[in-house]
């Protein structure tokens, strides 16, 4: 087995998707590529302590 | 009778019911007759309920004939995409995984509203599975094909809603909207499709696919029919976490004003620069706004962040939901997951919590800009779609019009968006604009669709083969 395949076990093992990783490597590999693309145009925060939205309310003024 | 039952509008039926000058029952049999006709070209359903629909219809009529009509839409046929909860029938999100699943015990909350207005439910629609996959061919059912081009998609994943309604199999259905999935179809088939505000329409009982995204809007043949449908679903309900506690409006209070005097904000760089159009679509919005200056409105360039942003945030939050809500199987039974659902489904399970909160912090902030940026304005304009419809036996071509999108942007801010014609292409596919307004103003965005809807002649073209 290569490092390759290995270091998907690993890490598929510890995402509980053992399975998916083992029928389907390279979607299993393509998806990592694409949420770590993702990741890296969501712009970062403007501070420590900017609030996220929680259950997200178009009108948070209004009562819910 | 009327001559021709199946092109009529759900307000225009549900008229003449009143009137008793159209039969519920004779207009559900001309729709089956269509549905009979076309739907081996179009798998526009997932299931088809030809017989409760005319027992349904068989009591509207004796309902209209003693004068008690139950609500706007009496004796009008509709359909739910298979994601809605309508009691006594499964809800398969159009996968194996569900195919097998028990009779929904009770009406999701809209399908709930659409019975009590008179409603009659006449199928559960085609769907992209889950609301998330591409049109696949490794499921139980055949994916919705394009009635304007069968060799093309309809959009989706609300594929079966958008179909039907193009092909006057009905007058109006219901999608859901995570990422554009109302406006989508929509685009492709040269309908109308609301995203209301995030809060306006309640989803109890719909299949979630990210919980602080989706959406669930009408799609119809006209501005005036989707105002109606959306006065029927909207409304508090306090089993939906996400719903609002707002009054609701008289939709159609603005249909017929015009749009003179109005300011009219325009997104260009997200169809320009951050994502260039294809020349047709491109040509079609500038026009769009050239019809609407002409009918007096103020057009005014708008800046606001690049597209990618959005689209990168939307994401995030939409596959780390995603994923919360289909780890087991994704985990237990991948290979029963159609090839393009678990492959778009499964880069939420790479992102860490931390990228879902910073994610949510971006979506706020973006949120509360965007709105203040609007606030000077009646509604915006932007593309919906930047290219028509793709062949649907295209995966690649497929992948890339969903990644040449402006939809997402409005889920992430939750603002009311409708997608609507803005004429056809050369060969003969769908263009299409976008019009979103400020939070809660959906009355705003269907005053300056109907404007548009009026001033040109797309609502009437209905597609070669189902013109009939």
């Amino acid at each position: 087995m290569s490092a390759e395949d290995e270091a998907r076990r690993a890490l598929a093992r510890a995402l509980g998707l053992e399975r998916f990783a083992e029928l389907f490597p390279e979607a299993f590999d393509r998806a990592r590529a694409q949420a770590v693309s993702m990741r890296g145009k969501v712009p970062g925060p403007e501070g420590i302590a900017e609030e996220p939205a929680h259950v997200y309310r178009a009108r948070p003024e209004a009562e819910w | 009778m009327v001559s021709e039952p199946a092109w009529l509008g759900l307000g225009e039926a549900a008229a003449l019911i009143a009137e008793r000058m159209l039969s519920p029952v004779e207009l559900t049999e001309a729709l089956l007759a269509r549905i009979a006709a076309l739907e081996p070209q179009l798998n526009a359903f997932v299931r088809i309920e030809a017989e409760s629909a005319l027992a349904e219809a068989r009591r509207a009529e004796a309902e209209a004939a003693r004068g008690e009509l139950r609500g706007p839409l009496h004796g009008v046929p509709f359909g739910l995409k298979d994601i809605i909860d309508a009691a006594g029938l499964p809800t398969t999100a159009h996968s194996k995984l569900l195919m097998q699943s028990p009779p929904a015990e009770t009406d999701a909350f809209v399908a709930a509203r659409l019975k009590a207005a008179g409603g009659i439910l006449i199928g559960k629609m085609a769907t992209h599975e889950f609301a998330i996959g591409g049109p696949s061919f490794d499921l139980p059912w055949p994916p919705a094909r394009n009635p304007w081009n069968p060799g093309t998609m309809p959009g989706g994943s609300s594929s079966g809603s958008g179909a039907a309604v193009a092909a006057g199999l009905m007058a109006g259905a219901l999608g859901s909207d995570t990422g554009g999935s109302v406006r989508n179809p929509a685009s492709s088939c040269a309908i109308v499709g609301l995203k209301p505000t995030y809060g306006r329409v309640s989803r109890r009982g719909v299949l979630p696919l990210s919980f602080s995204l989706d959406h669930v809007g009408p799609l119809t043949r006209g501005v005036a029919d989707n105002a109606l449908m959306l006065g029927v679903i909207a409304g508090h309900d306090p089993a939906d976490p996400g719903s609002a506690r707002v009054p609701v409006p008289d939709f159609a209070v603005g249909l017929d004003h015009g749009v003179r005097g109005c300011r009219i904000g325009v997104i260009r760089h997200f169809y320009e620069r951050d994502i260039e159009a294809a020349p047709e679509m491109a040509a079609a919005l500038e026009a769009a706004l050239q019809v609407l200056a002409g009918l007096g409105a103020e057009i005014v360039e708008i800046e606001t962040r690049p597209l990618q942003e959005y689209a990168a945030c939307n994401r995030v939050i939409l596959l780390s939901e995603a994923f919360a809500i289909h780890r087991k199987w994704l985990s237990e039974r991948p290979e029963d997951y159609a090839v393009s659902t678990r492959e778009r489904l499964l880069p939420g399970a790479f992102f860490s919590a931390g990228d879902y909160v910073d994610a949510l912090r971006a979506r706020r902030r973006i949120a509360a800009e965007f709105e203040a940026l609007i606030q000077p304005y009646d509604a915006v304009i932007t593309a919906s779609a930047m290219d028509t419809p793709p062949a649907i036996d295209d995966a690649e071509a497929i992948a890339r019009a969903y990644s040449r999108q402006a939809r997402a942007p409005f889920n992430l801010t939750g603002s009311p968006a409708l997608a609507m014609p803005a004429g056809f292409s050369s060969d003969g596919l769908p263009l299409s604009l976008q019009i979103v307004g400020k939070q809660f103003d959906e009355a705003g965005v269907y005053r300056v669709a109907a404007a548009y809807e009026a001033a040109t002649p797309w609502k009437d073209m209905h597609p070669p083969m189902a013109a009939f």
